[in-house]
């Protein structure tokens, strides 16, 4: 297994503190910090050679995934740098090789090439030589990141129309900022009606429908508790959330309550859209309840206060912060590139990542 | 060091956050447990305390910390030399201090003045404390008012919001304090017994001050304190300072004169704790582990966090942990590095610490293992804690409030009765000689126990188990919170000494006490008068003592010379006789001290309390009084007005007061006349 320099171990050991003192914020400042610390990570000069760069890459990912498993943003961009450093230098082997057909490089990784070169012959691209202008090229690729990621929200928010039409009842659950810039933008050209479910404890839905009450193109907003869930249901024409982690095999790792919503709007067949922004589509696997680290608990001072003592020590209290989704609950996936269905997102992990590097963010 | 002291001089000295840690309480409320170990290696939750205390400044920010070293002082050394908190890359500078000759709180803070450490307002706050707090907000807080609104701030303490009977604080002094309801300042505090009833007396001067007081009885404290630069000097100004409670006394009590003031803030949703309890120990490794503390829960503090995994119900289990088949982790269960845990055991709320190897059928309820304990078979532990390298022979039954220390080891299936406290090695005989103690007979042939005695002088009349029950009666829970009305009148006397915190009873006393000498031996020397109030004045000072205190206190010790050094109790007359000198020995000292209306009162007061229990004055009260009145020290109309003010009255205080029945008609009359003589002279 690939080991840290000394000087990304510092870097690294220092994000995941800055990390953990934040606590909650929004994921998409700490995919922000993510791509600081890629950058930092890409333009130290202790590595040479590809093979040694993508090791410390690999070895700080694994490391990033084990201390901060509740951060989806870390593991899921340090592979996509993964994938580019091992692009950049497979096109630039094959451009330097001269290839007789001159085939265009590409085609490296098309499906044809895939099932055509058999198992196992692929993969193993000599990755120890050096090459000049792969920390430049791998820079750009980071602020092409930053780009995409800065434009997520919006292109996100682009295909709201063609899920919103006027005089919908749509339902969504505690506060997501890709959910709000959505329903921001359907707002802004139709009327319709927003059922806010409130998120106990943490009380974010009351938050979302302030900011949604707020809007200049007013939306009727309804705030309701969890447990009117079931009831309401029948009403809504659709059900918009927001996701923390998308899983590899359609999964969500979603606020808590999410998988009861689900499971209502299955019951009415209510469709089910999530809004994903591409670093939260995650390689990793749900492997079940005892999966250490899937199901955070915080506090539970917001279920009920500590200070009272009648309760405190005598009634076990448990805060769970995540409730996984399985993929036959959710109809359609919004990313930045448009709709997807539960059962593509291994299209869009093939598309972003390397199989190789998959491992490194199961924890 | 370089690079740190960049960044602190990068930073304006009054923008450096400073800290104070002090790894030692001072005290040995944890022992057993921790007769040995350092408290701040003491482990919570298979973490050293002193890992949880630094992780915490530093992760809240703290630029500057001082860790003061008063006991074992190189294992606590060696271990952070381990750590990577003393590396260069680390984001907050710490400064280790050695100072082995602190005995006390008052001792490390004279010696940050002495050291002249500190530049700008500092957290203070003991190695113990466990606590997730966003300090620096509430410490920018108290900077800016003291800056803007009262420049004589010098402390803000913190509190936890916990109503009465709460586990937390159930077993610990409680907190009883008012406070300005506006401002937070405190303008009362006082330490009351864990199982405390009864009155508690505020002083009427609290109420008539402010415009709104919060009485507080809800309150746990939580060791932490931000002090103002100027607290270290106040320390040293006061050598008689010893603890934070006695800081906050004097500066209360000294408010008008220093210009000093001391606030409160309540930390809100967060969580602290201060664990000054076996009882308490206990309490908080169940909150960690509940994760209350949150981000301060087991697996972040680990090292390297993917090693110890949680799963539901907050078992925690390290890597390499081995638990056996049909064994339940019933819930709270932390598993150390290298544990194992045989077959069909049933652990509940349990810490088991690195390296312990538990038999099969092992049953632990709240039970904390530090590190290599040993478990035989069949063994039963319930609410009790034990010492590294603990080993029960297979079927020892501990049942809850037991402490086993160090290297304790019980042989034979054993049974350890409710609150036992066994330590591994003799204790030290602290007048040498004497024959080696005999091993407690509890641990059986060929175990290694000793009965561990706690000392004397401890205020730790909190239950006889150290460990506190797991639950208190409920008859006992329900009226511990509030005052109970039921209790007669006649308490009302004894309030100075019943429902006083024993510091104040202890300081009143040992002042009386010393008036009380001063006086016998100013009478019997013939020392003069002045002399006698100077040394009355510096026992007040050096007890903290307030004036009507010091009134009433001085009056009773002039009336108690005539009977001191002896037994028996005199007759009126015999008494009368022998406290006519004395009062015309003493007449300077009244003169200097009762002045104003109402030291007059309280010189009233303090005759009638005296008579009520002491029969012989209660006879010549009345000529007493005459005698004080025809030397002006009392005037009539505070006689009279003393007279009239007969509400809630003790029946002996009805029976004394019958006794100047006579003198007061007398005045009565004395008065009306006067008044009609100054009516006539006004007339004419």
């Amino acid at each position: 297994m690939e080991e840290l320099s000394p000087t990304a171990e510092r870097l690294v050991s220092e994000f995941v503190r800055t990390t953990r003192r934040q606590g909650a914020v929004p994921s998409r400042q700490v995919a922000d910090r993510t791509l600081e610390l890629l950058r930092q990570l890409v333009s130290e000069p202790g590595w040479r050679q590809t093979a040694q760069l993508v090791g410390q890459l690999r070895a700080a990912g694994r490391q990033l995934a084990a201390e901060l498993p509740t951060q989806p943003a870390v593991g899921t961009l340090v592979c996509r740098l993964l994938k580019m450093a091992r692009e950049e230098h497979g096109a630039h082997d094959e451009v330097h090789e001269a290839r007789p057909h001159g085939a265009p490089p590409s085609q490296v990784d098309s499906l044809h090439r895939r099932l055509t070169a058999g198992r196992g012959a692929a993969p193993a691209a000599d990755l120890s030589s050096e090459l000049t202008g792969l920390r430049a090229n791998l820079l750009a690729g980071l602020d092409e990141l930053q780009t995409e990621l800065d434009a997520s929200a919006d292109n996100i928010a682009r295909e709201a129309l063609s899920h919103i039409h006027a005089d919908d009842v749509v339902l969504t659950a505690g506060r997501s900022a890709t959910v709000l810039a959505f329903l921001r933008r359907a707002a802004r050209e139709r009327a319709f009606h927003v059922l806010v479910v409130e998120g106990a404890p943490f009380g974010g839905g009351h938050r979302a429908a302030a900011e949604l009450a707020a809007l200049p193109r007013r939306v009727h907003v309804t705030v309701i508790a969890e447990s009117a869930l079931f009831a309401m249901m029948a009403r809504v024409n659709k059900v918009i959330l927001g996701v923390h982690t998308v899983l590899a095999d359609g999964g969500l790792r979603a606020p808590v309550g999410t998988q009861a919503l689900a499971l209502a709007a299955r019951f009415h067949s209510v469709p089910v859209i999530v809004c994903a922004p591409s670093y939260k589509l995650s390689p990793q696997f749900h492997r079940g309840d005892q999966q250490e680290g899937f199901l955070e608990s915080v506090s539970p001072e917001s279920v009920l206060p500590y200070a009272d003592g009648a309760l405190v020590g005598r009634a076990r209290l448990t805060c769970p912060l995540f409730d996984y989704v399985p993929p036959e609950l959710v109809t359609l996936f919004v990313t930045h590139t448009g709709g997807t269905s539960p059962w593509y997102v291994y299209r869009l992990l093939n598309e972003y990542y390397d199989q190789q590097d998959h491992e490194i963010v199961q924890v | 060091m370089s690079s740190k002291k960049g960044l602190t001089n990068s930073l304006k000295a009054e923008d450096v956050v400073q800290a104070v840690l002090l790894t030692d309480n001072f005290s040995d409320v944890l022992a057993p447990y921790c007769l040995d170990t350092p408290l701040s290696l003491l482990p919570l939750v298979n973490v050293p305390l002193v890992d949880y205390a630094l992780e915490y400044l530093e992760s809240s920010g703290i630029h500057e910390c001082f860790i003061y070293l008063c006991k074992h002082t190189d294992a606590v050394k060696k271990h952070l030399s381990g750590t990577r908190w003393l590396s260069e890359d680390s984001p907050m500078v710490i400064h280790v201090q050695t100072a082995e000759d602190c005995l006390s709180l008052g001792d490390v803070m004279r010696d940050l003045d002495a050291k002249a450490l500190i530049q700008s307002d500092f957290l203070l706050m003991s190695v113990d404390c466990i606590t997730n707090v966003d300090i620096v907000p509430i410490m920018k807080e108290h900077s800016a008012r003291r800056k803007n609104d009262d420049r004589g701030s010098v402390m803000t303490l913190l509190y936890r919001e916990a109503t009465p009977g709460h586990p937390v604080r159930r077993h610990s002094a409680q907190v009883l304090l008012a406070a300005d309801a506006e401002t937070g300042r405190m303008v009362f505090h006082q330490r009351l017994p864990a199982a405390a009833r009864g009155r508690v007396t505020f002083p009427l001067h609290i109420f008539q001050e402010q415009s709104a007081v919060e009485l507080h009885y809800d309150l746990a404290d939580t060791g932490l304190s931000i002090c103002s630069p100027s607290v270290p000097q106040l320390f040293a100004d006061n050598f008689d300072f010893q603890t934070r409670d006695h800081f906050v006394r004097g500066i209360i009590v000294n408010e008008e004169v220093m210009g000093n003031t001391v606030y409160h803030r309540r930390v809100g949703t967060h969580y602290a704790a201060h664990i000054d309890s076996q009882a308490t120990l206990l309490t908080v490794t169940q909150d960690v582990t509940d994760r209350w503390v949150h981000p301060v829960v087991p697996e972040n503090r680990c090292p390297h966090r993917a090693d110890l995994r949680c799963s539901q119900r907050n078992v925690y289990r390290h890597r390499t942990a081995k638990v056996g088949s049909g064994t339940r982790l019933e819930g709270c269960v932390a598993l150390g590095a290298g544990a194992s845990v045989g077959s069909n055991c049933r652990l509940l709320r349990a810490v088991v610490g690195p390296g312990c190897q538990l038999g099969d059928n092992v049953t632990l309820e709240d039970a904390v293992l530090d590190a290599g304990c040993v478990l035989g078979d069949r063994c039963e532990v319930r609410r009790s804690l034990l010492g590294p390298g603990v080993q029960l022979a297979a079927g020892a039954r501990l049942h809850p409030g037991c402490v086993l220390g160090a290297g304790v080891r019980v042989e034979g299936a054993a049974e350890l009765p409710q609150g036992t406290l066994l330590v591994g090695r003799p204790p030290e005989d602290e007048f040498g000689g004497g024959s080696a103690p005999e091993p407690s007979r509890l641990v059986g042939a060929g175990g290694r126990g000793f009965t561990f005695l706690p000392e004397e002088d401890e205020e730790d009349t909190l239950s006889p188990l150290r460990l506190g029950p797991a639950e208190l009666p409920t008859a006992e829970l329900s009226d511990s919170g509030e005052s109970s009305e039921e209790e007669t009148e006649d308490e009302s006397e004894e309030r100075l000494d019943g429902a006083e915190s024993p510091e104040v009873v202890d300081d009143t006393k040992l002042f009386y006490s010393e008036v009380l000498d001063s006086l016998v031996r100013g009478f019997q020397e013939k020392i003069s008068p002045e002399n006698l109030i100077l040394e009355v004045n510096s026992s007040k000072f050096a007890y903290n003592v307030t004036v009507q205190e010091l009134n009433s206190l001085v009056v009773k010790a002039i009336l108690s010379v005539p009977e001191h050094g002896s037994d028996e109790r005199l007759a009126a007359p015999a008494f009368l006789a022998r406290l006519q000198p004395v009062l015309t020995t003493f007449m300077p000292l009244l003169t200097n001290y009762i002045k104003s209306e109402e030291s007059e009162l309280s010189c009233l007061r303090a005759l009638e309390e005296f008579s009520c229990d002491h029969s012989a004055m209660s006879a010549c009260l009345a000529k007493v009084l005459m005698l004080l009145y025809q030397r002006d020290i009392l005037s009539e109309t505070t006689i009279l007005s003393w007279h009239a003010d007969s509400e809630g009255l003790s029946p002996e205080a009805v029976r004394v007061r019958q006794q100047v029945q006579k003198l007061v008609d007398w005045l009565q009359e004395a008065e009306e006349e006067s008044e009609d003589e100054e009516s006539e002279e006004d007339s004419s």
